[in-house]
């Protein structure tokens, strides 16, 4: 591992810092069982949604939720990552501008209304991911994270050892692969193009998948999105369908200049 | 004079702060401002299908994704007429219950019992005392059984459709839910009797409260009332309740024409008390003083346990069978649609086009319709404190904890304001 680890012995010192999202994926993690007993072997130095007196000291790991909207973000992110050994990019909104980065796809003239009623404020930016402004250690998926993924995680960390990310796409994880799959039944599903690591939940539970795991680097969006007009989607319905989870400039799918 | 700043409200949902100018004992300026960065999430729902809306405002907020999602599913189902079956509407009120719990209990074991106990936070105070913590876990495990199996995940559930339901549980499913909840019965009565012992400031702060009252407790939504004045049709809830900005903060606000007003658990406990089980009833009637917003605590307690009353009633008494989902027949056309939120009521309203795409939108949360009266409780609030020689420190405590007492969901309150900071 390229970083000078906490010392044997010594509680990691690790924080959450939030900023433009719904913060589902801290509630994600209060949500697990054992969260108290798995916080326990941390020292706990910046959790705004659990503890009052939050110091932004080094961290040995930071969670990072949410997009980045602001100017005031940015400057706050880069000076955590500066205190910070690992980071990880938690959740969609933070891994790839998730939903907050729909507004960045308003038409002019809707956002010049919003304008002319509140005064667009200088400090907002294009809403995007963390990596469009600092290094990410890791990318933690999902609207929200899975509990699972975030238990295994912090398991490896503390074994000092490299986590892996999940670079293959949901369909190989779906139970309906190569028998009923949800394009052939006309069914508009994006796991082709979705990171996985979900276990196919949306498939399994018979919902189409909705890229809620941000978009996967090697996919092929052109594909996807000819398939989709075949199912007689129009232009406007399949960008509205990629711009939920799959925004991220970074990957320069950029489904929104493709046509 | 002297000025107080809250810089950041913590073990509260979002980020907000508070601005605090008081000149001989008198509050001169009180501001709560919110500083989430905005999602314009009105503006991005508008030239989306319809369908796609319930999966968009589910990410308004991570705490309450269920009622958002519930709320955007059913508004789409008022505007094009679609009618759903009743095992679709109890379980959709079981998931609600199960969210309803999931967020009450979280609220009130991690974020409010702390300070009552005089502990920094939540781990603190489960070090201090394993037995409480451990009850919370237990009834939170319950909940989130039930909002698992119903709607499929925790946030952002996903089987929960318009229409109905992409899965529905399987018998096996509900007989074990049932089975938590009857063993878990008593750790709920235990939370209302913990809740109902905290020593509570003693603070009178009478304002109009509000609430859905047409169907059971946890599920209406076409009535609005509200003590001593005449009920209002959700369909007009715009004309009563009156949205607006400020500046310096990314919420919106609302209020009627007679001020400030509160929604939430305290709000719904006294105005329906007749929707309530028996023992439910005599917990109520231990509440002495329904106008100190402090006792909304108490109110969540104890819709914590008669969650666990209704779930049970509803699954004693439930039967799953296939069924097949009603056809969806769009046009242009308006809906509406409000339900009972953790924190209170919680409006969606969409306008389509006759394709069904979305010409407009409009969602008043919770938290919207109850920051003003935060905001005016803190002006009464703080000259009392200052009457009793608190200190600064003491009276940073007190105003979060009066704050906190609200359960504010700032997340859901930010969803169309830009940020706008305003330096000191």
């Amino acid at each position: 591992m390229p970083w000078r680890l906490f010392k044997r012995g010594e509680k990691p010192k690790v924080g959450f810092v939030s900023f433009t999202g719904c913060q589902g994926c801290q509630f994600s993690i209060l949500f697990i069982d054992n969260i108290l007993k798995i916080l326990k072997k941390f020292d706990i130095k910046y959790f705004h949604l659990l503890k009052e007196k939050n110091k932004e000291s080094d961290f040995d790991l930071i969670f990072v939720e949410g997009a980045i909207s602001t100017k005031s973000q940015v400057k706050k992110l880069k000076e955590i990552r500066k205190k910070s050994k690992y980071l990880v990019a938690f959740g969609t909104c933070a891994t790839c501008g998730g939903i907050p980065a729909m507004r960045n796809f308003l038409e002019a003239d809707e956002l010049k209304k919003h304008v002319y009623n509140q005064k667009l404020s200088k400090d907002s930016i294009d809403a995007g991911p963390v990596e469009k402004h600092v290094k990410v250690d890791y990318h933690m998926y999902g609207c929200p994270v899975i509990k699972k993924e975030f238990v295994n995680f912090i398991k490896t960390f503390l074994k000092k050892k490299e986590v892996k990310e999940c670079e293959t796409p949901v369909c190989l994880e779906c139970p309906r692969k190569g028998k009923n799959c949800y394009l052939l039944e006309k069914v508009p599903c994006l796991g082709a193009v979705t990171h996985g690591g979900c276990n196919a939940l949306c498939i399994r539970n018979n919902h189409q998948c909705i890229a809620c795991r941000g978009p996967l680097k090697t996919a092929n969006f052109a594909a996807e999105v000819k398939l989709f007009e075949n199912l007689g989607l129009s232009e406007k319905d399949i960008k509205n369908k990629l711009h939920k989870f799959i925004n991220n400039e970074k990957n320069n799918t950029k489904p929104h200049n493709k046509d | 004079m002297k000025k107080i700043t809250l810089n950041h409200i913590t073990k509260i949902e979002g980020h907000a702060k508070l601005n605090l100018e008081i000149e001989k004992g008198k509050v001169k300026t009180c501001e709560l401002s919110i500083f989430e960065g905005s999602r314009f999430f009105e503006g991005i729902l508008k030239t989306q299908d319809y369908s796609e809306l319930p999966d968009i405002t589910s990410r308004i907020c991570g705490i309450c994704s269920i009622f958002h999602t519930i709320a955007s599913i059913r508004t789409v189902e008022s505007a094009f007429n679609i009618k759903v079956s009743e095992q679709t509407d109890l379980l959709r009120e079981l998931l609600l219950i199960g969210g309803m719990i999931q967020s009450h209990i979280l609220h009130l074991y991690f974020l409010v019992l702390p300070d009552y106990h005089g502990c920094k936070n939540a781990l603190e105070l489960a070090a201090k005392d394993k037995s409480l913590i451990r009850r919370a876990l237990e009834i939170k495990k319950v909940s989130n059984l039930i909002v698992n199996t119903i709607g499929a995940r925790e946030i952002h559930p996903i089987s929960a459709i318009i229409g109905g339901f992409t899965r529905l549980p399987e018998e096996k499913e509900l007989k074990k839910i049932l089975k938590e909840l009857k063993k878990c019965k008593r750790e709920a009565e235990q939370t209302v009797k913990i809740f109902q012992n905290l020593k509570y400031p003693d603070f009178d702060f009478k304002s109009d409260t509000f609430a859905l009252t047409d169907g059971s407790y946890f599920y209406s939504d076409k009535i609005i009332s509200c003590e001593g004045k005449a009920c209002i049709p959700t369909n007009d809830y715009e004309k009563h309740f009156k949205e607006y900005f400020k500046e310096g903060s990314t919420a919106e606000f609302a209020k009627t024409d007679d001020g400030s007003y509160r929604v939430g658990a305290l709000a719904r406990l006294m105005l329906n008390k007749h929707l309530l089980s028996e023992k439910s009833k005599s917990f109520v009637k231990q509440i002495k003083s329904p106008n100190n917003p402090f006792m909304n605590n108490v109110a969540q307690a104890i819709e914590t346990y008669e969650g666990f009353e209704q779930a049970i009633n509803i699954l004693e008494n439930l039967k799953i069978k296939e069924e097949k989902l009603p056809e969806i027949k769009v046009k242009a056309t308006t809906g509406v649609s409000a339900l009972e939120a953790p924190r209170g009521i919680l409006f969606h309203k969409y306008k389509f086009d006759k394709k069904g795409k979305c010409t407009f939108a409009n969602i008043t949360t919770p938290t919207t319709q109850n920051l003003q009266n935060i905001e005016d409780a803190i002006r009464v609030y703080v000259p009392e404190l200052l009457k009793q020689n608190f200190n600064e420190e003491q009276i940073k405590l007190e105003i979060e904890k009066l704050i906190r007492a609200y359960d504010p969901c700032i997340s859901c309150s930010t969803h169309f304001l830009e940020f706008n900071f305003k330096k000191d």
